[in-house]
C-alpha cells in the first residue's frame, strides 16, 4: 500500500471521529444541565484525552521515521550506491546519468540554476514516491531504492515560474 | 435629562468608531469578492484550461493576496471594536484611520503589480522568484510588490502594538495579559475576564517580533531587485519566509479564535475565563506555532539538518496539544447540555471549530516528514489551509459580525431565515470544497499547476477537480446570501 493510502485511510478515520463528536455534542446541547454536575467528570476525559494526544504524536513520530528519504535517517548510506546528480533551472531538469539501477540504494545530489525547485518523482502510474527541494546555491541530497526497473518521472513541485506546470522529465531505471 | 458635554464627546467618539468598523468590514468584503472571483477563474481553469499561464498564476497570487487581505481586514475592524466596546479604551480616530489607509494601500500596491505589472509568484512568494522571473514579469512590478507587502505588515504591526498598549492599559502589564499570574502562588488572574485577552496578546506579541523579519526580507528583496549584484542567500530568504509568512496567519487564526472564548460563554451561558492549563497552553503555543513550529514548512528541504527538521515535526505536533486538548475541548465541554439556542453566531463558531478541526488533523499528518515527502507541495495543502482559514478564521469572523451586527448597524436585522441559509450553503459546499482538495492531493495533484498533465498522474483527478466547481458555487453562493443580508440590515429604514 502506497504512503497515500495508508495518510488517506488514517485521515478518514479521524474526520469520521471527529464528525461523530461535532454531532454527539450538537445533539446533546440541549436540554441544559447544571455545569457543574460533569466539571469534574470532563476535567478527568480532558486529561485522558492530553495523554492520547501525546501518545498518538510519538508513535506517530517512531512509526514514520523508516519513510524518511534524508540520508543516514532510514537506512545507512551504502557505499555501494549510486549517485545521480540532479539540476534544475527554469523550465527543465538535467539529470546525470539517465540510467539508473534498480535495486541500488540511489542517493540524488540535487540544486538548482536559478530559483527553487522541488524534484518529484512519479512511477509509471502517477504515484509520487518522494520529492525533494532543488535550491540555488545549496546540495539535497536524498536517498532512494526503485524496486521496479521502468520509466519514472519528474514533476517539478514547487512553483518557479510561469512554465512551471510543464517542467517535466523522464528517466530509466534498468535491471 | 440633558447629556453633558463629556457624554455628548463620547457618543460621538462611538458613532465614529461604529463607521469605521462598518468601513472595515465593507472594505474586508470587496476584498473577499474579488479574492472569491479569483479562486473560481483559476479552478475553473483547471477543469478545463482557458487562462493563459501568466493569468493564471495572476490570478492565484491575487486570490491569495485577497483571501489573507479579507482576514486582516475584517479581523483588525473587529480588534477596534473589541477594545474601543468592550474594554472602553480610547483609541484616537486618526490611528484607526491610519492602519486602514495602510492596509488600503498597501492592497491596492499589490493589485497593481499583479493586473498591471503581471507579478506572478502565488502568495506567499517564495524568493528569489520575485527577482528572477525568466520574462514572466518586469523588475518594476516585483518592486511595487514589496512595497505593498510591507505596507500592509506596518498595519498589521501597528495594530499589534496598539493592542498590546490596550493590554497594558486594562490589566497592568503584557504578562499580566498572558495570564502569567497563574503561575504565581496567591495570585488571582480573575481580571483577565475572558481568554480572548491571551488570545489577542500572543497574536501581538508574537506578531511585532515574527512580522519585521518579513520587512526585512522585503528590503533585502527590494535592493537586489534594483541591485542584482546585491545577493541574498536563498536559505535565510526561505526561512525568513516562512519565519513571518507561516507566522503572519496562524496568529490571524490566533486573534480570530478570540472571538470563540467570546461567544461561547455568550450563547452557553457558561463562563470561559483564563485559568492555569489555558495559560500554559498559550505559552506552549507562543513557543510553537509563533515561534518554532515554521520550520515544518522546510521539510523537504534536506540541506537542513535533520535534528531541525525533526524538531519541526515534533514543534508542530506539541502544537496540536493546547488547541485539541484545552481550546477546542473547552469550547465543546460547554456547548454540552447547555441549553443553547443556535442562532447564526454559535452556528458559525461550531462549524468553524469543525473546520479547524479536520484542517489541524491534515496539517499534523502534514507535518509529519515520513508523509510530507508525498503531500509536499500537492493540493493536500491547500486543502489543509483552506480548512483553516476559509472554514475556520473566516467562520469565526462571520460569527462575530453576527453577533455584533445590531451593535454595528443600530437598524433592525433583516429576515433571520437568510443567515440560516448562508450556514447550510456555507456547510455542504465548504466541507465538499475541501474533500476535493484532499481527495486530489491524495492522488498526487500537485499545488499551483495552471494546468494539470493528466496523463501522468493517476486516474480521477480530472473528476475532483470538475466536482469541485459545484461545490465551491455553492459556498460562493452562501456568501453572497449573506452578504445581501448585511447591506439589507445596513440600509434599512428602521432603527432599531
Amino acid at each position: 500500500m502506497s504512503i497515500q493510502a495508508y495518510i488517506g485511510l488514517i485521515y478518514l478515520f479521524i474526520v469520521i471521529a471527529l464528525s461523530v463528536v461535532f454531532l454527539l455534542v450538537w445533539k446533546g446541547s440541549k436540554p441544559k444541565v447544571d455545569f457543574e454536575r460533569y466539571h469534574d467528570r470532563f476535567s478527568r476525559i480532558g486529561t485522558i484525552w492530553l495523554v492520547v494526544l501525546i501518545a498518538i504524536g510519538a508513535m506517530f513520530t517512531l512509526a514514520t521515521l523508516p519513510l524518511i528519504h534524508y540520508p543516514g535517517v532510514a537506512a545507512p548510506l551504502s557505499e555501494q550506491r549510486q549517485i545521480v546528480k540532479v539540476d534544475a533551472f527554469q523550465f527543465g531538469w538535467v539529470i546525470e546519468p539517465k540510467e539508473i539501477k534498480a535495486g541500488t540504494q540511489v542517493e540524488f545530489v540535487v540544486t538548482s540554476r536559478d530559483v527553487n525547485h522541488d524534484f518529484g518523482v512519479f512511477n509509471a502510474n502517477g504515484v509520487l514516491l518522494f520529492q525533494v527541494q532543488a535550491m540555488p546555491k545549496y546540495t539535497n541530497r536524498a536517498v532512494y531504492t526503485f524496486d521496479k526497473p521502468g520509466t519514472y518521472k519528474v514533476i517539478c513541485l514547487e512553483y518557479c515560474g510561469l512554465a512551471h506546470h510543464v517542467m517535466m522529465t523522464t528517466f530509466e531505471v534498468v535491471p | 435629562m440633558s447629556m453633558d458635554n463629556s457624554e455628548i464627546a463620547k457618543a460621538k467618539y462611538e458613532e465614529a468608531v461604529r463607521k469605521l468598523v462598518l468601513r472595515y468590514l465593507l472594505v474586508a468584503f470587496l476584498v473577499f469578492l474579488v479574492g472569491g472571483v479569483m479562486g473560481i477563474l483559476i479552478r475553473l481553469s483547471q477543469s478545463s484550461p482557458y487562462l493563459n499561464p501568466s493569468l493564471y498564476y495572476r490570478f492565484l497570487t491575487l486570490h491569495g493576496v485577497s483571501m489573507t487581505g479579507f482576514i486582516i481586514l475584517a479581523l483588525i475592524g473587529i480588534g477596534w471594536l473589541v477594545i474601543v466596546k468592550m474594554l472602553n479604551i480610547v483609541k484616537p480616530i486618526w490611528r484607526i484611520e491610519l492602519v486602514f489607509w495602510l492596509i488600503f494601500v498597501g492592497y491596492g500596491l499589490i493589485a497593481v503589480a499583479i493586473l498591471v505589472g503581471k507579478f506572478a509568484t502565488g502568495f506567499p512568494a517564495m524568493p528569489p522568484l520575485p527577482v528572477i522571473s525568466a520574462g514572466g514579469w518586469p523588475r518594476w512590478a516585483a518592486s511595487v510588490f514589496f512595497i505593498g507587502l510591507a505596507t500592509i505588515l506596518i498595519a498589521a504591526i501597528t495594530f499589534f502594538v496598539e493592542w498590546l498598549l490596550a493590554a497594558h492599559q486594562l490589566v497592568g502589564g503584557i504578562g499580566e495579559a498572558l495570564g502569567l499570574d497563574a503561575f504565581v502562588p496567591n495570585k488571582s488572574i480573575s481580571h483577565l475576564h475572558s481568554p480572548a485577552i491571551l488570545a489577542l496578546t500572543a497574536m501581538s506579541l508574537v506578531g511585532v517580533f515574527a512580522e519585521p523579519i518579513g520587512i526585512y526580507l522585503l528590503a533585502n528583496l527590494f535592493i537586489r531587485n534594483i541591485n542584482p549584484a546585491f545577493a541574498v542567500d536563498p536559505m535565510m530568504a526561505k526561512n525568513a519566509l516562512w519565519m513571518f509568512g507561516h507566522t503572519l496567519v496562524n496568529i490571524l487564526f490566533w486573534g480570530a479564535f478570540s472571538i470563540v472564548y467570546l461567544l461561547v460563554p455568550a450563547y452557553t451561558g457558561r463562563e470561559w475565563k483564563a485559568y492555569r492549563l489555558l495559560v500554559g497552553g498559550w505559552l506552549v503555543t507562543i513557543v510553537t506555532t509563533g515561534l518554532t513550529a515554521f520550520l515544518h514548512h522546510l521539510s523537504m528541504d534536506f540541506a537542513i539538518p535533520f535534528q531541525l527538521l525533526l524538531f519541526g515535526q515534533i514543534a508542530t505536533y506539541v502544537s496540536v496539544i493546547p488547541w485539541a486538548a484545552v481550546s477546542v475541548y473547552g469550547a465543546l465541554t460547554r456547548i454540552w447540555k447547555s441549553g443553547i439556542e443556535w442562532k447564526p453566531a454559535p452556528r458559525f463558531v461550531y462549524l468553524g471549530l469543525f473546520g479547524f478541526m479536520i484542517g489541524g488533523t491534515a496539517a499534523f499528518l502534514d507535518a509529519t516528514i515520513g508523509f510530507n515527502r508525498v503531500l509536499h507541495n500537492t493540493l493536500w495543502v491547500p486543502g489543509h489551509f483552506h480548512s483553516y482559514i476559509m472554514m475556520g478564521s473566516a467562520l469565526f469572523i462571520f460569527a462575530a459580525i453576527y453577533h455584533f451586527l445590531p451593535d454595528l448597524a443600530g437598524k433592525k436585522l433583516g429576515p433571520s431565515r437568510l443567515p440560516l441559509i448562508h450556514y447550510w450553503l456555507t456547510l455542504v459546499g465548504g466541507l465538499g470544497f475541501l474533500a476535493t482538495f484532499y481527495l486530489a492531493g491524495l492522488l498526487n495533484a500537485p499545488r499551483r499547476f495552471a494546468e494539470f498533465p493528466f496523463a501522468q498522474l493517476p486516474q480521477g483527478i480530472n473528476f475532483i477537480i470538475n466536482t469541485s466547481i459545484p461545490f465551491a458555487a455553492v459556498f460562493g453562493l452562501g456568501q453572497v446570501f449573506f452578504i445581501y443580508y448585511l447591506l439589507r440590515t445596513l440600509l434599512a429604514k428602521e432603527r432599531k
